[in-house]
């Protein structure tokens, strides 16, 4: 026996069940890994397109027995890896037909499973009969056992390990500022920066991944990875509501003060216009305040648009769907942490709960990319221009809700971003808030020295000394709370501002501060029972006694 | 409506209970035809294909409200025979169903050779008739699908809904080929597993053998017919013609299976109405009826006759895969649920090669030792040989 293990708990086999199905989804095979930790089941559609996995610690099996070194039968499976603490781990992976996996573990009509044991024989004790098998034995409710021994096919284990790249890009680029910020960051955050760190250091696989090194300090556009957390609900909700029947793709679109989940359809035309296929689009809009944290790449370039700032990525329905659905077995609320990087780059998701870790991977639509502005930087890494132009401002942002941990906070005194969310306060007015504290940002407001560079820019020999001026400091990145922030009255960046813009920001903050709670002071006095008398907009400002 | 002078005249209200009675016979050929024989104490179902499946349908003359059989010189022993497709009437019946609050009255008759079958629906508004030609009478022929009675091998009575779900499970994972493995232990202990052969290889499914599921389980000596322990009874289907027991064991309540020394197996199967489990289901479904009438306390239920034959004689190979199957399996859940048991503990906890093997022997040892009395044994020696060349 190589392998065994087995599951008692009802809710797990659901949960097993569920999963197996779902992967069948994708591709005829399913591929199995079995390492020491953990249960690894993946499935690539035969396209390549989108990939999904799922990985059950072994903590969710009731027993978990992995001995590789017995393995006679079926040593194809057989696989070492060195992490990069150059510790050997050694794997066994197979593939299996899917769908028949589905249906063996499908459940019983009727009837219920009571316990469900998976086995690999292959040692040295192997009968023939049994060379490569998976067995199974389940046991049901009404005392009937069944057996199946589906054949394996050991393979190599080929790990995809664009999860692990993701997160170290995303902990080199929001990361590694969290040292000097880390007042500033939601508490929450920096523990899924930790979490992360932590899943990087112990993986099996990141030997080449963590052996790239730090990179340098300075971020280019092809850096550029975007996060995005939020509940799983929101997205099971947006996928009840659109009609995934009739739509083949999902774009999501985050900016600064929403998220826009669209489900669509291009429509097809002949050359007479006629309709071959109807457009067809659904969009759920939310605002990031509903979001758990949202973590933005942008550049000069994106700044400077228009419009305001927004990361769309969009990609196929089918398979997000049916990952949203997998998931819907845990029926509490479970947060979705999303990565994506620059249209055509694959969508990260992920999902995890307790002892399972569900990932899913898609190829994303690069149609419509457009190259952002900052792009025109060379690959040189020495050109000077490369800084200039690249200017990370990463609106950091993690509405707390209301659950967050105390911390000590420099805005205790006015409005606690921890306070809750004043409830009555327009969608109107906040939008329009948000604006004004966006374009009224000091760090935003650089935007003047970004027109500069452009103008300097047709001069290829730029100086060095404005090099040092312009280059993308990792201070840059603009951390803001969620909801009810300190609604900075700064004056913008005077023409002669000090670059050194953090100690600016604080400056500012101080100043702001000041005013703020004079400004307090003040209407403290004017409406001290007003406030207390305020209820909502379908409340009677007074409400009426009992007894009235 | 009918005049008493008709040979054959039967009416009854439990069109549901009739559906579901005839839909058994739906997997041996929807469109082909069934002979019915009619009697004086019923009416049987017959049809058999290819030779190697037949099945017989009985339905008792205590189904019907009013029933009436009247053979030319009252000779008990008459009986005539006709022949209609099945799936006519089954239309026929849903279609004069439709209105589920009105009770329908459906009444048959039949008046002899040359005379059409007749059905009557009757419902509260509207009375429909449909005649179905009877040109054709096929003989029954039941050679070589008549159970021996005195060479028996195999005896087993079991729960009928057990047996639909391990043929449910057969059927979706794609079986090909089913065995049947019965084996009665000296302990008390017996086993009965369905164990399927197709795209997944070998799957087993062991029926429960608590004696509430499966009542009764009896080996006999194929050679002296005696009663029998520790010896297995196996015999091999092909699992198109096996299945087709499937919607009758559906609906069953108790099923005895009956496997004789040449071959042929029998089954059996007993439908007793208060605990059939599709009705209970429907009946929840659909609110009791208006003025449903209960089923007559007389009547003794469906009762299904199927004789099937089987595939080929068992090879030697495959009486040992199968046995190794059964013994393999038998010893692999046990450490899990009984970890104590002294085999399983010697067998775990040892990770160096030198002990396993040792131990290993010895599990072969112990394995020929079970099977001495069968010319099997000598499979699993080159088995255990061989291991000595993977160290």
């Amino acid at each position: 026996m190589i392998f065994k293990a087995s599951i008692s708990s009802n809710q797990s086999h659901t949960v097993w069940r569920k999963v197996i199905q779902n992967l069948s989804t994708f591709h005829e095979d399913i591929r199995c890994t079995i390492t020491p930790r953990e249960f690894i089941i993946w499935s690539m559609n035969s396209t390549d397109t989108s990939m999904s996995q799922a990985r059950f610690k072994c903590g969710f099996f009731e027993s978990y027995e992995f001995r590789p070194e017995e393995t006679v039968f079926g040593e194809d499976g057989l696989q070492q890896v060195q992490d990069q603490q150059l510790n050997v781990h050694k794997l066994y992976s197979f593939k299996i037909n899917g769908k028949l996996l589905a249906i063996l573990f499908r459940k019983p009509e009727s009837d219920n499973i009571t316990t469900l044991h998976l086995a690999i024989h292959n040692g040295a004790t192997c009968p023939e009969s049994l060379a490569n098998r998976f067995q199974i034995t389940i046991h049901t409710e009404s005392l009937m056992v069944k057996e199946y021994g589906p054949n394996i096919v050991p393979i190599k284990y080929d790990p995809i390990v664009i999860n692990l790249r993701y997160k170290k890009r995303f902990l080199d680029v929001y990361g590694g500022s969290c040292e000097d910020q880390e007042e500033q960051l939601d508490p929450r955050l920096l523990e899924m920066f930790k979490a992360f760190d932590r899943e990087l250091t112990q993986s099996y696989f990141n030997s080449d991944i963590l052996s790239t090194g730090k990179r340098s300090n300075a971020l280019t556009p092809e850096d550029e990875i975007n996060y995005l957390c939020c509940n799983h609900q929101l997205l099971k909700n947006f996928i009840d509501s659109c009609n995934t029947s009739a739509t083949e793709e999902v774009k999501v679109e985050v900016s600064i003060s929403k998220l826009c989940l669209t489900a669509f359809t291009k429509g097809i035309y002949s050359k007479n216009n006629d309709v071959l296929r109807n457009a067809i689009r659904a969009t759920n809009i939310v605002g990031t305040n509903d979001l758990e944290h949202y973590c933005l790449f942008t550049t000069a370039g994106d700044e400077n648009s228009k419009r305001p700032l927004a990361k769309a990525i969009s990609f196929g329905m089918k398979d997000f769907k049916n990952f949203v659905n997998m998931a819907a077995f845990w029926r509490g609320d479970q947060d979705v942490n999303i990565w994506f990087c620059r249209p055509g780059d694959p969508i990260f998701m992920e999902l995890v709960k307790d002892d399972l870790q569900l990932e899913l991977v898609q190829v994303t639509d690069s149609g419509d990319a457009v190259q952002p502005m900052g792009s025109k930087v060379t690959v040189t890494r020495n050109s000077p221009l490369r800084n200039s132009v690249v200017k990370v401002a990463s609106p950091r942002k993690s509405p707390l809700k209301n659950k967050g941990p105390l911390t000590p906070n420099v805005a205790d005194n006015t409005h606690s971003p921890l306070k809750p969310k004043s409830l009555f306060t327009t969608e109107d007015d906040e939008m329009q808030e948000r604006q004004q504290q966006r374009w009224k940002n000091p760090i935003r407001g650089k935007r003047r020295l970004d027109d500069e560079d452009q103008e300097t820019h047709p001069s290829a020999n730029y100086e060095h000394q404005q090099h040092a001026e312009t280059a993308a400091h990792r201070t840059q990145t603009t951390i803001e709370w969620g909801d009810g922030r300190p609604n900075l009255t700064n004056d913008g960046p005077g023409p002669g501002a000090a670059l050194d813009q953090r100690g600016m920001l604080r400056q500012e903050k101080k100043k702001f501060l000041r005013d703020l709670r004079v400004q307090r002071g003040k209407d403290h006095q004017a409406q001290t029972g007003a406030e207390d008398e305020q209820f909502g907009p379908t409340q009677k400002d007074r409400p009426k006694g009992l007894f009235d | 409506m009918l005049d008493q002078t008709t040979l054959f005249s039967a009416s009854t209200v439990h069109l549901e209970h009739i559906t579901t009675a005839l839909s058994c016979l739906t997997p041996f050929g929807i469109k082909d035809d069934v002979l019915i024989i009619i009697d004086k104490d019923g009416l049987s179902f017959a049809r058999q294909n290819n030779k190697v499946i037949s099945i017989q349908l009985y339905l008792s003359a205590e189904l019907f409200i009013s029933y009436n059989y009247n053979p030319p010189n009252n000779d008990p022993d008459a009986h005539h025979k006709v022949c209609v497709k099945i799936h006519h009437i089954l239309d026929s019946i849903s279609v004069a169903s439709r209105d589920k609050d009105d009770v329908v009255e459906c009444t048959l008759s039949y008046n002899g050779e040359g005379s059409p079958f007749v059905l009557i629906f009757e419902d509260s508004v509207i009375t429909e008739k449909v005649e179905y030609s009877t040109y054709l009478v096929k003989e029954w022929d039941s050679v070589g699908l008549e159970l021996q009675p005195d060479a028996i091998t195999l005896e087993c009575i079991m729960r009928g809904d057990v047996l639909y779900n391990a043929l449910q499970d057969m059927k979706e994972i794609g079986c090909k080929e089913c065995y049947l493995y019965a084996i009665a232990k000296t302990g008390g202990k017996n086993t009965f597993a369905l164990v399927s052969r197709g795209q997944l290889g070998l799957s087993k499914i062991l029926l429960p053998s608590e004696k509430s599921i499966l009542k009764k389980l009896e080996i006999f000596d194929p050679v002296s017919f005696e009663k029998t322990f520790d010896l297995p009874v196996i015999g091999v289907f092909d699992f198109t013609s096996f299945d087709k027991i499937r919607s009758s064991a559906r609906i069953a309540s108790k099923v005895l299976l009956r496997k004789d020394v040449h071959g042929l197996m029998n089954v059996n199967i007993l439908s007793q109405t208060d605990d059939l489990i599709l009705g209970e289901v429907k009946r929840s479904r659909t609110a009791p009826k208006v003025g449903t009438m209960p089923l007559s306390r007389d009547y003794p239920g469906i009762v299904i006759d199927v004789a099937i034959l089987e595939k080929a004689r068992l090879d030697e190979a495959d009486v040992s895969e199968m046995r190794l199957l059964m013994e393999s399996s038998e010893q692999i859940p046990r450490p899990i649920y009984d970890p104590t048991g002294v085999p399983a503990k010697s067998f775990e906890g040892n990770g160096a090669a030198t002990p396993e093997r040792d131990n290993c022997l010895l599990f072969g040892v112990r394995n020929m030792s079970a099977d001495i009395t069968d010319t099997a044994a000598g499979e699993y020696v080159p088995a255990t040989n061989d291991i000595p060349l993977f160290f």
